[in-house]
C-alpha cells in the first residue's frame, strides 16, 4: 500500500514539475552529419533550439563583404543564426585571438586564416575534418569540387598523414600578386623612346629600367604628373639617389616568388608538425646577389628601401614606376585626384618554364569545440557562402579577392564585373582579368607549404631580403644566420 | 488504518485525476505579447499569454535559466544571453525571443593611473607629452598638436578599432565617435602615451603616430585612459598589441572580455540608430538635405547627379532636376567623400552619374555624402560645362550655399597660408563688401591650385565647393585638371 501511496505521489509531482531544460555549452566527440536536422528544424519529430554558429574574421574589406552574405543565408536557413566577430589588426591578431579563445574553451565555430595557422590548430586537434561534410548528404559532388580552383582547394588537404587528402579547410577568400605601373609615365616614356615596353621578364626589367633612368636622369620624365610641395621631380630623385624602377610590397613573397622562378628550393615539408629549411643553394645566392646588384644599379627595391611597410606610398609619389603587389591592395596604388594613371601587368618572371606567381589569401575551416548540430550549421553556411554565385558576389563586393570557383567567373554579374565594372572597382577588375589572364598565359601558381612554425619561416625570409637588398649583407652570410636564427628544430 | 489509507489514496487518485483532466485541456490557440525583445540584466518583463478557449491551461518554459527566469509569464534576464521563452499548452507553443545584455562599468579605467610624468616633454620624441585636440577624425583617430605649438599631428588610438564614422557607416560608428568626442572637447588636459615609453611609432599608413590617450577634465581629478574607456564603453574590442613591451596588454583583455560578456553595442547589440535593411533608397539631393535626419542612419541611397567639381577624388554634386527647395524651386548640392583608392579624382566635371552612397553629418565639415558604390557614368563622359551658383556682393556668411559650387567675384587676397606636408594650405581674402572668406586647397587635389601663383593684394574670382569647417565655411579649389582654372586673377 505504502508502495502504492508512493507511487502516486511520485506521480503527482511529476505531473507538477514542467520541464526546466537548463543548457549548457557542451562539445561532441563523435561526428554526426546533422545538416538534414538543421535544415527541418527538427530532430526525431521534435523541433530544435535556433543553431547558433560564431565566425572570427578579420575587419574591413573582408568582414564588410561578408555581412550582406549572412542575413541572407538566415533567411534561406531560419533554424540558424551566425554572429560574425571581427577581428581588427589582420591574420596576425585573428590567429592570436583563435588561440586564446581556444585555450579558454571559447573557439569560434568557423574561422578564417591562413594555412599554417591552421596547421597550428589541426595539431591542437581543434579542427574539424570538412571531408565528413563533403562526403555527407549535404556535401559536394565529384563535379562541384572539381569546381573549385584546384591549387586552391589544395591547400585544404595535406593535414593528416594517413588521410592526405581529406579536406581541413576550403577556399575563401584568394588573391594573387600583379605589377601595378605608373601608366601616364610610361606612356611618355615609350613616345620618347618605342622600344620601352612593360617589361614581361626580369631581363625586360633591367633593360626597360636602364631606358627609364636614362631619361629620367635627363629629366625628361619630369613635369608630367605634379609634384607637391616638398617632394621632388624624377631626375631630382635619381641626382638624389632615391627612385628606383622597381618595388616589390612583400619581401617574404618576393624571396619565396624568386626560390621557385630560379628552379630552387624554399622549405620542404615533412608533415603538418615539421619542415625544413632547404633555401641556402647556390641557385638562390646568385639569384639574391643578382637582386642586390640591380637595387645597387636602383633597378630593384623593396618596400623597406623607402622606410615602409608597402612600396605604395613610393609609388604614389612618384619615386618608384612598377610594383608588385597584391591583387586585394591595389587600391592603396590609386593616387588621389588625377595625378597619374595606373596600369596592371603580370609579375615578371626569368624563363618561360617557370613562370611562377604566389597564390594568397585564407581558408574557411570549422573548430572543433563546438556541438553536431552547430558544425552542422556550419557547414551550412560555409557551403552558402562557397556557392559559385555567392564567392562571385564576395569577390567583386570585396574587390581584390578572386572567386575561388570556376563556374562563378561565367556567372553574369561577375562577368558584368570583369567587362563593365563600377568606375570604383576598374582597378580591381583589371586584376581580375589578369589572373584568368595568368591562367591562360601558363603562369603557375603556387603557395608555400604550411607546417606549424612555417610563417616564421617567412618572416625570416622577408627580413634576410631586406638586409641583403637594403643594408647589402653578404647573402650566403645571411642565409646562414638565417638558419642559425630558426634554429636546429627547422634543420633535417 | 486501512481506512484512513484508502481514504487518502482515494483522495490523492480523485486530485490526480481532476489535476490530469484539467491539465489535459489545452488551447485551441495561444498568443504572446512579443513587443519586448532584450532586457537588461535584472530587468523584469511580465508576458501575457493569450489563449482560446480561455480557461485552456498553459505552462511557462525558459530555453537557459541561466540567462532568464520566467514564472507566471514574469520574465526576469539572470545574465548576458539569448534566450527563448516560451508558452506551453500540450503541443501548441508560443515562444518570444528575448537578448539579455549586461550593465557597463568603467571598473578598470577609474582604477588604473597616469604614472608617468609628462612635463616638458614630447609624445612624438620622448613618447609622452602634453597634447590639445586639433579635430577629432572619428572614434579611433584624431588629431592632435604639441601644446602651445601649430603643427598637428594624426594620431590613430593604441589597441582598439571602432566601427567607422567617415568613409563609411558602420553601426555604432556615430555613437563611438560622438562619445570620443564628447571627451576630448570637454577634457582640460589630454596627455599622449606610446605603447612602450619609446618615441611614439608610426601605425602601417605611414602618417599615423599610435598613442594612448590619457584626459582629465579638471587638476584636480586623476588621468583616465579614453583607449581603455572606449573599450570598457564596448565600442571597441581589444585589437592586439604592437609590442611586447607594451603596458596596460592586461588591463585591456580584462577589460574587454568584461566589455564583452555585457554582449552590448559592438559585441553584439543593434544598433538603434542604424538601418540594417541593406534597402537601396533612390533620393534626390535636395530631399537628403530637407529631411537628413531620415537618411543619416547607414541608409544605402541611390543619387543621380551631376559632378560640378572634383576635389582629390572627392566631388561636388548638384540635382539633375530643380525642386522645391530652401523655399525655391531650384538644384541642391552636396559633398561626397570617397576616401583614398576609389578612382573617382579620373571623373570629369559636367559628367553626370549614378552611384549608392550613405549619409553623414560630421561635426566638422557638415553634411555629406559618403561611401559611393557602384558608379556609373550615365551622360556627358567627358565633361561638360556647369552652371555655379553666383554669390552677391554684398554677402554676409557662406552658410546658405553649403554643398554648391560658387563663384565668388572680386575677392582680394590678403594673406595666404603656408602648404602643410601634404601641400594643403588657404587662402584668405576679402570681399568688395569687406566680409572675410577663406579659399581652401587640399591636401588631396590634384593638381592643385599652384601655391607661388598667388599675390597678395591682388584681386581673384574664386570658384570652388562651400563646405562646413567647424563654425566657418569655407570655399574648397578642386583639381585643376582639364583646363580648368579655379583662382583667375581679375585686376592688379
Amino acid at each position: 500500500m505504502r508502495k502504492i501511496l508512493l507511487v502516486l505521489i511520485a506521480m503527482f509531482s511529476l505531473a507538477l514539475v514542467t520541464g526546466c531544460s537548463c543548457q549548457t555549452k557542451k562539445i561532441d566527440k563523435e561526428f554526426e552529419d546533422l545538416t538534414e536536422v538543421v535544415k527541418a528544424g527538427e530532430q526525431d519529430g521534435v523541433a530544435i533550439e535556433k543553431v547558433q554558429i560564431t565566425v572570427n574574421v578579420t575587419s574591413g574589406i573582408v568582414s564588410d563583404s561578408l555581412t550582406p552574405l549572412v542575413p541572407e543565408f538566415e533567411a534561406e536557413y531560419p533554424h540558424v543564426g551566425v554572429t560574425l566577430n571581427t577581428i581588427s589588426g589582420g591574420y596576425t591578431e585573428l590567429r592570436k585571438t583563435n588561440i586564446l579563445q581556444l585555450q579558454s574553451n571559447q573557439a569560434p565555430t568557423i574561422t578564417l586564416g591562413y594555412p599554417d595557422h591552421f596547421a597550428e590548430y589541426y595539431s591542437a586537434s581543434a579542427m574539424i575534418n570538412l571531408s565528413n561534410f563533403i562526403k555527407g548528404p549535404n556535401g559536394y559532388t565529384e563535379e562541384e569540387l572539381a569546381d573549385f580552383i584546384p591549387s586552391y582547394l589544395a591547400e585544404g588537404a595535406g593535414f593528416d598523414d594517413e588521410n592526405p587528402n581529406d579536406y581541413y579547410s576550403l577556399p575563401f577568400n584568394k588573391s594573387t600578386e600583379v605589377l601595378v605601373y605608373n601608366k601616364t609615365i610610361l606612356d611618355k616614356a615609350i613616345e620618347l623612346d618605342p622600344t620601352i615596353s612593360v617589361p614581361k621578364t626580369w631581363a625586360e626589367v633591367k633593360s626597360v629600367s636602364e631606358k627609364l633612368l636614362a631619361l629620367g636622369s635627363q629629366g625628361k620624365l619630369d613635369g608630367i604628373i605634379q609634384v607637391a610641395t616638398g617632394e621632388l621631380e624624377i631626375s631630382e630623385h635619381i641626382n638624389a639617389g632615391t627612385f628606383y624602377t622597381f618595388a616589390y610590397d612583400s619581401s617574404a613573397n618576393a624571396f619565396i616568388t624568386f626560390t621557385r622562378q630560379v628552379k630552387s628550393t624554399y622549405t620542404e615539408r615533412a608533415n603538418n608538425e615539421q619542415g625544413y629549411l632547404v633555401f641556402d643553394t647556390p641557385e638562390n645566392v646568385a639569384n639574391l646577389t643578382y637582386f642586390q646588384n640591380e637595387n645597387t644599379a636602383k633597378r630593384f627595391a623593396v618596400a623597406e628601401t623607402f622606410g615602409s611597410n608597402y612600396a605604395s606610398d613610393a609609388f604614389k609619389r612618384g619615386q618608384v614606376l612598377f610594383t608588385v603587389g597584391s591583387s586585394a591592395g591595389i587600391k592603396y596604388n590609386e593616387p588621389e585626384g588625377n595625378k597619374f594613371q595606373i596600369g596592371i601587368s603580370t609579375v615578371p618572371y626569368f624563363t618561360e618554364d617557370a613562370k611562377f606567381v604566389i597564390q594568397q589569401g585564407t581558408n574557411i575551416a570549422m573548430l572543433a569545440q563546438s556541438t553536431n548540430l552547430e558544425r552542422a550549421a556550419a557547414w551550412l553556411f560555409i557551403k552558402y557562402l562557397l556557392r559559385p554565385e555567392n564567392t562571385a558576389k564576395f569577390a567583386m563586393a570585396s574587390g581584390g579577392y578572386l572567386p575561388v570557383r570556376a563556374s562563378a567567373y561565367e556567372t553574369a554579374d561577375y562577368q558584368e564585373y570583369l567587362t563593365n565594372p563600377p568606375l570604383e572597382k576598374r582597378s580591381f577588375s583589371k586584376a581580375a582579368n589578369l589572373a584568368l589572364q595568368y591562367r591562360e598565359q601558363g603562369y603557375q601558381f603556387f603557395v608555400d607549404p604550411a607546417f606549424v612554425g612555417s610563417s616564421k619561416v617567412r618572416d625570416e625570409v622577408g627580413s634576410a631580403l631586406v638586409s641583403i637588398v637594403v643594408n647589402k649583407h653578404d647573402v650566403k652570410t645571411r642565409l646562414e644566420a638565417a638558419y642559425a636564427t630558426l634554429g636546429k628544430a627547422y634543420q633535417k | 488504518m486501512i481506512k484512513c489509507t484508502r481514504r487518502i489514496i482515494f483522495s490523492l487518485l480523485f486530485l490526480l485525476l481532476a489535476f490530469l483532466l484539467v491539465g489535459c485541456k489545452t488551447a485551441d490557440t495561444i498568443k504572446l505579447n512579443t513587443e519586448k525583445e532584450s532586457l537588461m540584466v535584472g530587468e523584469t518583463y511580465q508576458l501575457e499569454a493569450t489563449v482560446v478557449p480561455e480557461k485552456a491551461k498553459y505552462k511557462w518554459e525558459s530555453s537557459n535559466e541561466k540567462v532568464a527566469t520566467v514564472k507566471d509569464g514574469l520574465v526576469t534576464a539572470v545574465a548576458p544571453g539569448r534566450v527563448t521563452v516560451r508558452a506551453i499548452s500540450g503541443k501548441l507553443t508560443a515562444a518570444a525571443n528575448f537578448e539579455i545584455y549586461g550593465h557597463l562599468d568603467t571598473g578598470y579605467t577609474d582604477e588604473l593611473k597616469l604614472t608617468k610624468s609628462f612635463a616638458g616633454k614630447s609624445f612624438i620624441a620622448d613618447g609622452i607629452g602634453e597634447v590639445e585636440l586639433s579635430q577629432l577624425v572619428d572614434g579611433d583617430t584624431a588629431h592632435f598638436r604639441n601644446k602651445g605649438e601649430r603643427f598637428t599631428f594624426t594620431t590613430r588610438f593604441l589597441y582598439i578599432n571602432t566601427p567607422e564614422s567617415t568613409g563609411r557607416i558602420d553601426p555604432w560608428g556615430k555613437a563611438a565617435s560622438s562619445f570620443v568626442g564628447e571627451i576630448l572637447r570637454g577634457a582640460e588636459q589630454i596627455v599622449l602615451e606610446s605603447s612602450d615609453g619609446k618615441a611614439a611609432q608610426i601605425d602601417a599608413t605611414g602618417k599615423r603616430y599610435l598613442g594612448l590617450v590619457w584626459y582629465r577634465n579638471s587638476a584636480n581629478e586623476d588621468f583616465r585612459l579614453l583607449n581603455l574607456e572606449i573599450v570598457e564603453n564596448a565600442y571597441s574590442n581589444y585589437t592586439g598589441s604592437t609590442g611586447a613591451n607594451d603596458n596596460y596588454v592586461d588591463t585591456f583583455i580584462d577589460a574587454a572580455y568584461k566589455a564583452g560578456t555585457s554582449r552590448r553595442r559592438v559585441f553584439g547589440e543593434p544598433d538603434p540608430s542604424f538601418n540594417y535593411t541593406g534597402e537601396v533608397i533612390e533620393v534626390s539631393i535636395a530631399e537628403i538635405r530637407k529631411n537628413f535626419d531620415q537618411y543619416d542612419d547607414g541608409s544605402n541611397l541611390l543619387i543621380e547627379a551631376q559632378i560640378m567639381r572634383i576635389v582629390g577624388d572627392n566631388l561636388y554634386l548638384e540635382d539633375l532636376e530643380a525642386t522645391d527647395f530652401d523655399d525655391e524651386i531650384k538644384k541642391a548640392g552636396i559633398y561626397i567623400f570617397s576616401g583614398y583608392g576609389s578612382g573617382l579624382g579620373a571623373l570629369k566635371v559636367g559628367t553626370i552619374v549614378r552611384f549608392q552612397c550613405q549619409a553623414v553629418l560630421n561635426d566638422i565639415y557638415g553634411m555629406q555624402l559618403t561611401n559611393p558604390k557602384q558608379v556609373r557614368i550615365l551622360d556627358n563622359e567627358d565633361g561638360a560645362e556647369v552652371e555655379y551658383t553666383e554669390v552677391p556682393a554684398d554677402f554676409t556668411s557662406l552658410v546658405d550655399y553649403e554643398g554648391y559650387v560658387v563663384i565668388v567675384r572680386n575677392v582680394t587676397v590678403t594673406s595666404v597660408g603656408t602648404p602643410n606636408d601634404e601641400g594643403a594650405y588657404t587662402i584668405y581674402c576679402k570681399t568688395e563688401a569687406n566680409a572675410e572668406i577663406n579659399f581652401r586647397i587640399d591636401g588631396g587635389a590634384y593638381p592643385k591650385l599652384d601655391y607661388n601663383s598667388i599675390q597678395v593684394g591682388k584681386i581673384y574670382n574664386g570658384i570652388g565647393g562651400v563646405s562646413k569647417f567647424h563654425d566657418t565655411y569655407q570655399v574648397m579649389i578642386g583639381n585643376q585638371t582639364n583646363g580648368i582654372n579655379d583662382f583667375v586673377l581679375v585686376s592688379e
